[in-house]
């Protein structure tokens, strides 16, 4: 049966995004420094790549939204003192 | 560049929704192998995926070895095999492990569903075979993952199948629907049971501090926690990429190869190696290929480019575009026979996939699951 394609008219998901836990200071450690999605979902199905723990990639700095006060920045390394 | 080598068309299983069209034996050339490792080391851009497909790739074993001797000798690289595990054993997984393979086995599951799909040519049970294989695989701890397909013959036992294979200690699960297939309501609706019963398992897992990567709720995660899909994402469909028919032909996935013999044929390799290898030389027409090892990618992968979408105008105005992954030609393809124009059953996927993985990812975030946070979120809290 052929099917139709409708477009869905969305939900919240009750789990922040990696922008939002970063604005708001969530992570820490290095995370908040260094942190980077794994490249998992990259794949289609049916195309088997290698899982990317290797491969993470970097989340390109997003400009902060107007009115929010700005995400915490990491200390400096000592190599840049 | 990453290639795919299709090492034959030739397989011994004739599972029912198989795109990969008239099994024959025709193993790639010597030569064949060696230009598509040319073009693959061409740019010496870093780590090269070389991928083995098929067919079944394990009927060319002594060519996936020298394969793989002759792409180390190039540069760096890593090795991916799709198998249907009949083949599999002690040796070869030997070789594959000490050569860094990701292998990907083809199972649909458990009994019932792998042989609702997955017969041999003579339409006898293979499910034996691969289930040696897959006790092999997590007995000598290989690198791997299981590719299920999501049939309509088989949907009905997927939450028995993803419990199974977790207790058979696999722990990297991928399902691949079959898009193209005549799915009823009742089909659909058991498909998001499956679903949701593939969710339950990977939140108990996690909770359990035994995590386990299912493709349908994980990636799915991962798409909310990234802002969807990001550019990169997009399968490179011969930017970066190509798949190599035997006969030496370019597509741009692995999937589109086919049969690689119908219609008119290419002049320009009938020139090179003579008329009487016209008739298994891919056709000119093709609307998939793209060049050959020989002349490279041509301009005829501008013109899929243009092809490439969705183009589809409803998905316009849909609120979660942006975490759909209707840009996968070959999926657009199966279903709608375009590859920028997404399907219904595509498109009722993608959101019930998004709903119920969104469900376990507010389940393990409520739980602040370190697990979770460090495997979606690549960070710690």
């Amino acid at each position: 049966m052929k099917r139709a394609v409708k477009p869905s008219a969305g939900w919240r998901p009750q789990y922040p995004t990696l922008r939002a836990l970063l604005l708001c200071g969530t992570l820490v450690g290095n995370a908040a420094a260094d942190v980077s999605v794994p490249d998992r979902g990259k794949a289609p199905p049916g195309h088997p790549v290698p899982p990317a723990t290797l491969r993470g990639k970097q989340v390109a700095p997003q400009p902060l939204p107007p009115g929010l006060p700005p995400a915490p920045q990491p200390p400096p390394r000592k190599d840049e003192k | 560049m990453d290639v795919a080598l299709v090492l034959t068309h030739d397989c011994n299983l004739g599972c029912s929704y198989c795109y990969a069209g008239e099994k024959f034996r025709r193993p790639m050339s010597r030569e064949v192998m060696s230009r598509a490792l040319d073009l693959a080391f061409a740019d010496g851009d870093g780590r090269v995926q070389l991928s083995f497909f098929g067919g079944e790739p394990l009927l060319e074993w002594e060519l996936l070895v020298e394969a793989t001797l002759a792409a180390e000798k190039r540069g760096p690289v890593q090795p991916v095999v799709t198998t249907n595990g009949t083949l599999l054993d002690e040796e070869k997984l030997a070789f594959l492990q000490a050569h860094g393979f990701f292998i990907g086995l083809s199972i649909d599951g458990i009994k019932e569903a792998h042989d609702a799909t997955r017969p041999t040519r003579g339409g006898r049970s293979s499910f034996d075979g691969v289930a040696r294989a897959l006790r092999l695989l997590v007995e000598r701890k290989g690198w791997f993952e299981t590719i299920s397909v999501v049939d309509p013959k088989n949907v009905g036992f997927l939450g028995e199948t993803v419990r199974w294979l977790a207790a058979e200690g696999v722990t990297r699960i991928a399902f691949n629907p079959s898009y193209g297939a005549d799915w009823s309501d009742e089909d659909l609706e058991a498909w998001e049971r499956g679903y949701r019963e593939a969710a339950a398992l990977y939140v108990e897992r996690a909770l359990a501090g035994t995590p386990i990567y299912i493709n349908c709720v994980e990636d799915k995660l991962v798409t909310r926690v990234k802002d969807g899909y990001q550019p990169e994402d997009r399968c490179k469909f011969g930017h970066g990429s190509a798949a190599v028919s035997p006969a030496g032909n370019l597509y741009p996935c692995e999937r589109m190869v086919a049969e690689d013999r119908d219609g008119s044929t290419d002049i320009g390799q009938a020139a090179r190696h003579g008329l009487a290898a016209a008739p298994r030389l891919a056709p000119l027409g093709s609307p998939m290929r793209i060049g050959d090892v020989w002349k490279g990618i041509d301009g005829r992968r501008m013109l899929l480019d243009a092809q490439c979408g969705p183009v589809n105008e409803e998905c316009g105005g849909c609120a979660v575009k942006s975490r759909c992954a209707s840009f996968c030609a070959c999926a657009n393809r199966a279903e709608t026979g375009e590859v920028g124009l997404a399907g219904g059953v595509q498109c009722w996927h993608e959101q019930m996939a998004l709903r119920v993985a969104d469900e376990a990812g507010a389940a393990l975030w409520r739980a602040r699951n370190r697990g979770f946070v460090a495997r979606v979120y690549g960070a710690s809290i």
